[in-house]
């Protein structure tokens, strides 16, 4: 019996997902969808984009802008679909946000609240 | 017996939601205007938000997803940016008022200047945040609110005339009220639907680690938690109805309101009332603070949560605390807080549709439920009180402006 | 290119007819990536999205794909053209 090819709508169970890497760390949403290939021709998407550089196509409207503006500091992290572990209610990833190069902003948040006692 | 006491998280989130500042004030006027005749928008709101609560629950549970997070996932990045900065803005305003709110009250029990008060109580709150479990505080401000169930006995004390009271759980509208009546009608409904509630409640289900199991607690915490609330509401309603309408006395301050309880009663139960105001209120501080910054965390997709430990959440942490400092400086200034919250009620009414109807849908999808989807009743009624919800927001800023902002 | 210069886009056939907005892209997972097969059309790309038309077949659906969906199939489009989706003459959305 021959495999069924397995279909997926990409803006219903990727885009805007929420992405969790292989420690189970909340790191970013899926902002975009990068896809190797020209229109007229075969397409793949083949890397997930997700940062403020991504909110600045005009897709995203005037906040988008806005918001890529005021965290500009990010970085933007291009997160190959092979990293993929599981698309479910979130994208699983196989690999910790850092080696991803996912949540750097989140890290340098943390550094700062380090001092303060209790935290 | 653990498991029992979470039903805390849902009074915290139903009275933060509708027994804050502006509703206690609100309310109060509703029974002092229109004797029990709004009784029944209490009732009907209750039901809708009871309905919502418990999809709110069942999805988080479910799937691990809070509300917030839903809004960007159906709408995307755009229009939930939109819905963001729109929900942030009523979140901001409430937490000032709530801020001024318990300001207010410890001024009625400590007699110290008012400005003092609020940065203490923004001092306060910043610690209690920062060093209380999410469990701690569902509990503290949960339960310390139930003291305002003294309004319960007070109006039982009263001897309210019951038959009125049963005939006005029926919606009914005197055409001879007018556009007054209706403005109340409407201001009591978006109070108790005011989507903080349920952000707080979907995020706080995921911070008590609920899932699959929960979904009966779920159900119980909704039921507990927002049928106290709505009893309170009555409570409140009744005994305005019974004390102040009689003397034409319409109450303006939260002084007056606790006197609802007062008069039946003497001075034990006027402490009870403000005990009780204090955790209401402060409730409403801690859940619009942290409502604020789940929405901003789960919009943009950072770690967040009390569980994680401020430093495994930076930046949800930061966000609660400029949450609160932005708060604090805007009532700092002297504004009055029950006005601003009027103000932050009208204005969210305009958004209900865009935070609810996410929900409703998810709630139905199979991909994320799985057999969990609504059941037949939960959407004959998700749907119709999406569409009063909807009918609401079209009738708001008209009869705000011909009512005056309630003043007839 | 990236996912969200297609998503939103309108379609129309190189004649000029107007088809429809794109609201989700449909693909197939293949190694490496997921292939595109088609894009799914309507009339309004925000209402499409959110669901509010098929709501009820979700109830019982539960894959990863919406059901009952008009679909432009990927290998009918020739080119993007100032923010327009330009499909062959004669492409017909096909319901899946």
């Amino acid at each position: 019996m021959a495999d069924e090819p397995e279909l997926i709508d990409l803006a219903f169970m990727v885009l805007d997902r929420q992405l969790v890497d292989s420690d189970g760390r909340r790191c970013g949403k899926v902002d975009d969808l990068d896809i190797d290939g020209e229109p007229g021709g075969p397409a793949k998407a083949v890397a997930l984009v997700s940062g403020p550089e991504a909110w600045r196509a005009g897709k995203h409207g005037p906040i988008g802008w806005l918001l890529a503006r005021v965290f500009s500091g990010d970085d933007t992290a291009r997160v190959h679909v092979e990293t993929i572990d599981s698309l479910g209610v979130e994208v699983r990833l196989k690999l910790p946000a850092a080696a991803l190069g996912l949540a750097h902003g989140e890290d340098r948040g943390a550094d700062f609240i380090r001092p303060i006692p209790g935290s | 017996m653990k498991k029992a006491l979470q039903v805390a998280l849902g009074i915290m989130a139903a009275v933060g939601g509708f027994i804050e500042i502006g509703d206690l004030v609100f309310l109060s006027q509703a029974g002092a205007l229109f004797g029990y005749q709004l009784l029944w928008a209490v009732v009907l709101g209750i039901l809708g938000i009871g309905v919502y609560a418990e999809m709110c629950g069942r999805v988080a549970a479910t799937s691990g997803r809070a509300v917030f997070d839903l809004v960007r996932q159906r709408f995307g990045f755009a229009t939930g940016a939109v819905g963001l900065l729109a929900g942030e803005l009523v979140v901001l305003l409430t937490l000032a008022a709530e801020i001024g709110g318990v300001a207010l009250v410890l001024q009625l029990l400590l007699d110290l200047p008012a400005r003092l008060l609020i940065v203490l109580v923004a001092i306060a709150f910043f610690v209690a945040l920062w060093a209380m479990s999410f469990e701690l505080i569902e509990r503290v401000f949960g339960f310390g609110g139930l003291a305002l169930l003294v309004f319960v006995v007070a109006a039982l004390n009263l001897g309210p005339d019951w038959g009125s009271a049963g005939e006005s759980l029926v919606p009914s509208w005197d055409l001879g009220s007018g556009a007054q009546y209706g403005y109340f009608a409407v201001g009591i409904i978006a109070a108790m639907f005011m989507p903080y509630e349920v952000y707080f409640y979907s995020s706080g289900g995921i911070e008590e680690g609920w899932s699959r199991p929960d979904l009966r607690l779920n159900k119980v915490t909704v039921v507990v938690g927002w049928g106290l609330g709505a009893l309170l509401a009555a409570a409140i309603m009744i005994t305005a109805a019974e004390v102040f309408r009689p003397t034409g006395v319409e109450p303006e301050l939260l002084g007056t309101v606790a006197l609802g309880a007062e008069v039946p009663l003497g001075g034990a139960a006027l402490v009870l009332v403000l005990i009780g105001m204090l955790f209401a209120i402060g409730g409403a501080v801690a859940e619009t603070a942290l409502a604020g910054a789940y929405n901003i965390a789960q919009f943009f997709g950072w770690e967040w949560g009390k569980y994680r430990r401020p430093r495994g959440a930076p930046r949800f942490t930061m966000a609660w605390a400029v949450m609160l400092l932005l708060g604090t400086l805007i009532v700092v200034t002297g504004v009055n807080p029950i006005t601003v919250t009027e103000f932050a009620v009208v204005f969210s009414v305009i958004v209900l549709p865009i935070s609810y109807l996410p929900v409703l849908l998810v709630a139905n999808d199979r991909t994320y439920m799985g057999d969990a989807v609504n059941g037949p009743l939960a959407n004959v009624l998700g749907w119709f009180y999406l569409a009063l919800i909807t009918v609401a927001a079209i009738a708001a800023i008209p009869l705000l402006i011909a009512t005056n902002m309630g003043q007839g | 290119m990236r996912l969200s210069d297609l998503l939103g886009s309108e379609v129309c056939t190189e004649s000029g007819e107007k088809l429809a907005h794109v609201w989700d892209v449909r693909a197939e997972a293949v190694d490496g990536g997921y292939r595109l097969v088609g894009l799914l059309v309507g009339r309004s790309a925000l209402f499409e999205r959110l669901g509010l038309k098929g709501w009820r077949a979700a109830r019982e659906h539960g894959e990863k794909t919406r059901p009952n969906v008009d679909v432009v199939p990927w290998d009918a489009v020739l080119r993007i053209e100032r923010g327009l989706i330009v499909v062959r003459d004669g492409t017909e959305p096909q319901r899946k």
